[in-house]
């Protein structure tokens, strides 16, 4: 059972990645690239097209994705275009994105002026939440529809579209009932292990991805992860941050990571989609946009507060954040977070990270610091 | 009971040996590319200067960049709470550190038993920093020692300098030589940028007084004079700066064997 | 007809001196503290000594490079875009496109016929320029010279994946802590500055093959890692010494100047 475990926590590794998308080309299919957590899978899906999120290379060097972008701006937008240049990526036949910020709506052109991939799709997701942004949602959902509905060939069977709805529900609730498992004392897996999870959910085709994680429940209900006695609790945070090895890296420091925010990790799968007896489309595009999200220039008090709250039910003792090097929702959201955390008396650390694996040393120094603060605070205050 | 703290750093290598909380012995050697071997040559000096052998010290401390080589260390701690710890010792009303070493800057606050409660660390940018002073020094042609009085000396003619990147501002200061501006004016001008840089990191944690500087480059009158005219405090520089990190990394060792 | 050219770079000021457009004496000095007109004048007379030539005799002086402005004794200051290319032109086998690496620039120039037609310089930063050698060497406790041999001994490939200079310095560190052999991080600094020379190739489109000028051209690491990172020939000229390309051009640019200095 552990074998099976981490077999399938190393999915996303480089060599393992690309496995099940092209196992789907060769039964015919497609395979549409993702890059946020806000596009509604579930219609790409009943539209019989695998959503596949896109991890861009992990090699330090893109040079020619220098070529079209600048090196002060979002690594991971840079890092996915290295791959689509290089041929990485020329298994994927489109890519959807919403324009979260800048920087993918840059990146959205020039993947458009290379002509890579396929079919390119943009969706206009609201800065606020009222209901005359959410109609507006709407709608880009709905031409977001016809577009994949056009692309494909097939117009999307309303049955077929609820029934992809509950297969999702059915992932996201699974991932909960795993994530239970790391409020314990003794936590049944590690923040990479978590990240590892989530990660393998987001690149192959959801149900069997439910089949695989639905076996290793009870095995995971008894499991418990080594050496983590007095060991402070951390709730980690960062954009884009799908390299295991950051999450090791505050792990080795000395911690245990019980809990995130990414949109890598818990944001992807934490709301379910609820009420879909009239409005289906409405339903789906309500969950995607109404909820605290990340990554956004939106939403920071909703995230706050669902952070809290985190804090207390998974019994965190401080924050380690790593942001995205030059991505700025996280950046500008960062003196908002501070003053929340500081306000709650919440150990708090935020630093800045390139996109793949870099700076460990100079990392761990800071992270260890920080840890030995935190845990002669949790020392002095249990009894 | 005697312990040592070995603090690796990217410019030099310090030991210092404590006797039951108090220093009797220190050693300082430039880091070479074989941190083990600085960490044993520091250790050797100090034992020396002490008069101690090996044996006699029981609990060895390591800290600092190179700690993960010391491979007769006995346990690890972090350079901030060692420098935390250190500069308190020292100085029992210490509450803020600021420690400028070879490779990175930070600022400490801590509590009345030297224990950190606040840290922030340079991020992004090496100005300001033991190595960019160096190369200072190297591209003036005259010791580290000698920069300080020499922009005290010079008056900022608000010659233009690099304050975002420490390899822009040696660009710029080179240019300026060439140029043929004066040198003590330039540094006057290099030094004043770096003042605000140092000022607004130490202002990310606030300052509590007494604040300590420690680290080579608290040697360096002309950084001591500006950043207490901007902090209007006066500034405890401890008698040997450089080796703050590694008597509070002994201090750590000797409080954990109580 | 004597000419001379004088490029002033940010370390080394190289002297060229023509006679009837042949090369017959060169200089090369590392610039110190002192005057820079000084220490360049110095270098011109010891150029002009050893090719048994007087002053008064010079017909025309061209001074190039970051420098020149300071040169009030030259005719003329010339940009160093036109001077390499111009001494490109003039080296065999002629290529159309060319890398020079100073220690503050990395350019890639097309070159149509001795002029220069397009160019992409590095973006603002250190990294992918000689400073970035210059930065990284010191931890490591060699001289730039010397890294060139070391690389060639590499047999494991470890990567740098900090772009920035001063945080390279710092993972270069790591690395020496990490107890990772000198020779393997030699060579992952050279495939770093690689990489970002290949941007700048990349940008210039299709190209097979290119020479390199300036003082990093002879370091023989550095040249292989472009050539296995941008997949193209790497030229690096034989019958003079590659630092001294841009200051030939000078002196060549000089030697036409009755006909071309209106067209400048």
């Amino acid at each position: 059972m552990e074998e099976k475990f981490q077999t399938l926590i190393h999915s996303n590794d480089p060599e393992n990645r690309n496995k099940w998308a092209l196992e789907w080309k060769e039964q015919g299919h497609k395979v549409i690239g993702l890059l946020d957590i806000y596009v509604p899978e579930e219609i790409i899906s009943a539209a019989g097209l695998l959503p596949w999120r896109i991890t861009g290379t992990w090699d330090a060097a893109v040079p020619r994705a220098a070529v079209h972008r600048p090196s002060m701006t979002c690594r991971y937008c840079t890092h996915v275009l290295e791959s689509f240049m290089n041929g990485d990526l020329d298994f994927v036949d489109g890519l959807v994105t919403t324009q979260i910020d800048d920087d993918f709506k840059r990146l959205y052109d020039v993947l458009n002026y290379i002509d890579k991939p396929g079919f390119l799709h943009i969706m206009y997701l609201p800065h606020t939440t009222s209901k005359t942004t959410l109609d507006m949602w709407k709608k880009s959902v709905n031409s977001f529809k016809e577009a994949i509905e056009t692309y494909s060939g097939n117009k999307i069977d309303p049955d077929e579209l609820q029934r992809q709805v509950l297969i999702y529900n059915k992932m996201r609730a699974l991932l909960r009932e795993v994530y239970e498992l790391r409020k314990r004392e003794v936590p049944a897996l590690t923040g990479a292990e978590a990240l590892g999870l989530t990660s393998a959910a987001r690149i192959m085709p959801r149900e069997l991805f439910n089949e695989q994680l639905e076996q290793l429940i009870p095995y995971l209900n008894e499991r418990k992860i080594e050496k983590s006695d007095g060991k402070p609790r951390i709730f980690m945070g960062g954009e884009w941050l799908d390299h295991p090895g950051y999450v090791r890296l505050v792990e080795n420091a000395g911690a245990t990571v019980v809990m995130d925010e990414f949109d890598t990790g818990s944001q992807y799968f934490w709301d379910i989609v609820y009420d879909t007896s009239d409005d289906l489309l409405g339903a789906l595009a309500k969950r995607y946009m109404m909820r605290p999200g990340l990554s956004r220039m939106a939403q920071w008090e909703m995230q706050a507060n669902r952070n809290l709250a985190w804090m207390n039910e998974f019994n965190a003792d401080g924050v380690v954040e790593l942001r995205s090097l030059y991505s700025l929702p996280l950046d500008y959201r960062y003196l908002f977070m501070r003053k929340i955390y500081d306000n709650n008396n919440i150990f708090y650390l935020s630093l800045n990270r390139e996109y793949h694996l870099s700076g460990q040393g100079m990392l761990q120094t800071r992270i260890e610091a920080f840890l030995e603060m935190v845990e002669r605070k949790s020392r002095a205050t249990s009894v | 009971m005697i312990t040592a703290g070995i603090d690796v750093g990217s410019l030099s290598t310090k030991a210092v040996i404590v006797a039951d909380g108090k220093p009797v012995g220190s050693g300082i050697v430039l880091t070479s590319p074989d941190t083990e071997a600085s960490a044993a040559n520091s250790m050797n000096k100090a034992l020396q200067q002490s008069g101690l052998a090996r044996n006699d010290i029981l609990h060895v401390t390591g800290t600092g960049y190179g700690r993960i080589n010391i491979s007769f260390a006995d346990k690890t701690t972090t350079e901030i709470a060692c420098h935390a710890k250190g500069a308190n010792a020292q100085n029992g009303l210490v509450r803020t550190i600021l420690d400028m070493g070879g490779q990175d800057c930070k600022a400490i606050r801590c509590d009345e038993q030297g224990r950190v409660v606040n840290f922030v660390m340079n991020d992004k940018c090496a100005a300001g920093t033991g190595r960019f002073l160096e190369r200072i020094a190297d591209l003036i042609d005259c010791s580290l020692e000698e920069l300080g009085p020499m922009s005290l000396q010079g008056v900022n003619k608000h010659l233009p300098i690099s304050s975002t990147c420490a390899v822009f501002a040696e660009e710029d200061i080179r240019k300026l030589i060439r140029a043929g501006e004066d040198v003590n004016a330039i540094l006057a001008g290099a030094f004043d940028s770096l003042a605000i840089r140092i000022q607004a990191l130490i202002d990310r944690v606030g300052t509590e007084e007494t604040l300590c500087f420690s680290g080579g480059v608290a040697k360096n009158v002309g950084i001591v004079t500006r950043l207490e005219k901007s902090l209007g405090l006066k500034i405890f520089i401890p008698i040997d700066p450089q080796i703050i990190g590694a008597f509070g990394a002994a201090l750590i060792g000797w409080e954990s064997m109580q | 007809m004597i000419n001379v050219g004088l490029d002033i770079g940010s370390q080394f000021v190289k002297t060229v001196v023509l006679k009837d457009r042949i090369n017959v004496a060169t200089c090369v000095d590392k610039l110190g503290s002192g005057s820079i007109e000084t220490l360049v004048f110095d270098n011109y007379i010891t150029a002009l000594q050893k090719a048994g030539i007087e002053e008064k005799n010079v017909d025309y002086t061209v001074a190039t490079g970051i420098g020149r402005e300071f040169i009030g004794f030259a005719d003329i200051q010339i940009s160093e875009i036109l001077c390499s290319t111009r001494g490109v032109n003039w080296l065999p086998p002629p290529t159309g496109f060319f890398l020079d690496m100073g220690m503050e620039k990395a350019i890639v120039v097309k070159n149509h016929d001795g002029k220069p037609f397009q160019s992409f310089r590095n973006d603002r930063c250190a990294s992918g320029t000689g400073r970035y050698l210059d930065i990284a060497a010191k931890p490591l406790g060699l001289s730039v010279e010397e890294m060139g041999e070391v690389s060639l001994k590499s047999t494991k490939e470890i990567s740098i994946s900090s772009n920035c200079a001063v945080f390279a310095e710092s993972e270069i560190i790591s690395l020496i802590h990490q107890k990772e052999k000198t020779e393997d991080i030699v060579r992952a600094i050279f495939k770093s500055m690689a990489s970002k020379v290949h941007s700048l190739i990349l940008k210039m489109g299709n190209v097979k093959n290119l020479t390199m000028i300036g003082g990093f051209a002879k370091n023989v690491g550095l040249v292989k890692a472009i050539e296995l990172e941008a997949g193209c020939e790497v030229i690096v000229p034989s019958i003079i010494d590659p630092q001294l390309v841009t200051a030939l051009g000078a002196a060549l640019i000089g030697s036409e100047n009755e006909k071309t200095t209106a067209s400048l």
